[in-house]
């Protein structure tokens, strides 16, 4: 089976090849609230609405101490799946006070980010005073930090490689703001593909119930897994009524269910480069097998020319 | 015993040949190591592929990767 490994990458206030100097060289880094030219919303957190908010240049979050306020990985598919999460974040805070609580929980304890910097990382319970577990396999430090008018900026850098369960950033911090980027890569040998292009916010629990049965999709289109047969199972199962297709890449085999080759785009074919394609069931009508159509192509930046429909 | 022949019978109209069903067109594909003969409903091309139709032992609408 291949080995195949995706990058996942969240960025807040920046992409991830923007560098700290970028921020700091920036004309609005005393002040967020003024920035208009980064390239993803930053993170703001404030009881009140900032006015960046307004012109979309930041999100904001309610200052409260221990809130989780970002799932980057849900915890579906655990255990199936290596990963390895590694972190760039940059900090503001107007108190001085070294205490910076914005950080990456594994299956619900917190990682602290600032306590002890540079050295190997520590886990915290959810009752952030207390103390809790070494993970040797971390590595995350204080990179740099900067006093500016306004309150000092610290850069964060660290990984991590576990199975772990969760992955979400709380909050417990004196910072106002956070700008910078976290990775999570995701790892597993596995293989056939479904092609099942599916919104995680309106399809969750499906969504959900695939990713614990096969490896994690990082897109929302490719879900990868073990058995064809399993997945052309479990797929009947939960998507009876949807188009779909399953990729066997032992035999070479692509599965079309509510589908018929004229619906599957040129560009899948020559990625995939079928030698079969079996129709496991016809389209009951046009418009569910254009809806496939139509979701993958909005998903996918290969598309180059419209597939002709029947 | 009138000794008469009985009229000659009229002479049968011609009869349309009998409908042969559609002879397939058959191709040689590469199936499980080796080469098959499969009796083909149709060809299509995705991309720089053509594939050949028919039904495979497993009673599915198959395309298989045409080898000309």
């Amino acid at each position: 089976m291949p080995f195949r490994t995706v990058l996942s990458v969240n960025t807040f206030g920046l992409a991830w090849y923007r560098s700290l100097n970028d921020f700091i060289n920036a004309s609005c880094a005393s002040d967020l609230s003024t920035c208009t030219s980064y390239d993803t919303p930053a993170l703001v957190f404030s009881n009140t609405t900032p006015g960046c908010v307004n012109n979309g240049t930041c999100v904001s979050y309610p200052k409260q101490c221990n809130y989780a306020f970002i799932t980057i990985y849900d915890g579906s598919s655990a255990r199936k799946n290596g990963f390895n999460l590694r972190w760039n974040a940059f900090f503001k805070t107007d108190s001085f006070v070294p205490i910076d609580l914005i950080g990456p929980t594994v299956d619900g304890i917190l990682m602290d980010v600032a306590f002890f910097a540079p050295g190997p990382g520590y886990l915290y319970t959810r009752q952030i005073d207390r103390p809790g577990s070494y993970i040797p396999i971390s590595d995350f430090y204080l990179h740099k930090t900067i006093e500016t008018s306004n309150g000092l900026l610290r850069s964060y850098v660290g990984n991590i490689g576990t199975m772990f369960y969760t992955a979400e950033l709380r909050y417990c911090t004196e910072s106002n703001w956070l700008i910078g980027f976290f990775q999570i890569l995701f790892s597993a040998e596995s293989s056939p593909v479904a092609v099942v292009p599916l919104d995680y916010h309106k399809d969750y629990l499906p969504y959900s119930e695939l990713r614990k049965a096969f490896a994690y999709s990082h897109d929302g289109v490719n879900q990868f897994g073990w058995s064809v047969h399993d997945m052309i199972k479990a797929l009947t199962e939960v998507f009876a009524d949807r188009a779909w297709a399953v990729f066997d890449d032992g035999s070479q085999v692509l599965y079309l269910y509510n589908l018929t080759p004229d619906y599957v785009p040129d560009w899948l074919i020559e990625k995939l480069a079928p030698t079969a394609m079996k129709v496991l069931k016809a389209p009951a009508d046009a418009a569910t097998a254009k809806a496939w159509l139509n979701l993958l192509s909005q998903r996918n930046v290969q598309i180059s020319a419209p597939a002709v429909l029947p | 015993m009138s000794g008469r022949q009985p009229p000659p019978k009229p002479p049968e109209p011609p009869r349309a040949p009998p409908i042969q069903p559609p002879v397939k067109k058959k191709v040689k594909i590469r199936k499980g190591g080796r080469w098959v003969d499969v009796d083909v409903d149709g060809e299509i091309r995705k991309g720089r592929f053509k594939y050949v139709k028919f039904v495979d032992d497993d009673g599915l609408d198959t395309y298989w990767i045409s080898p000309e």
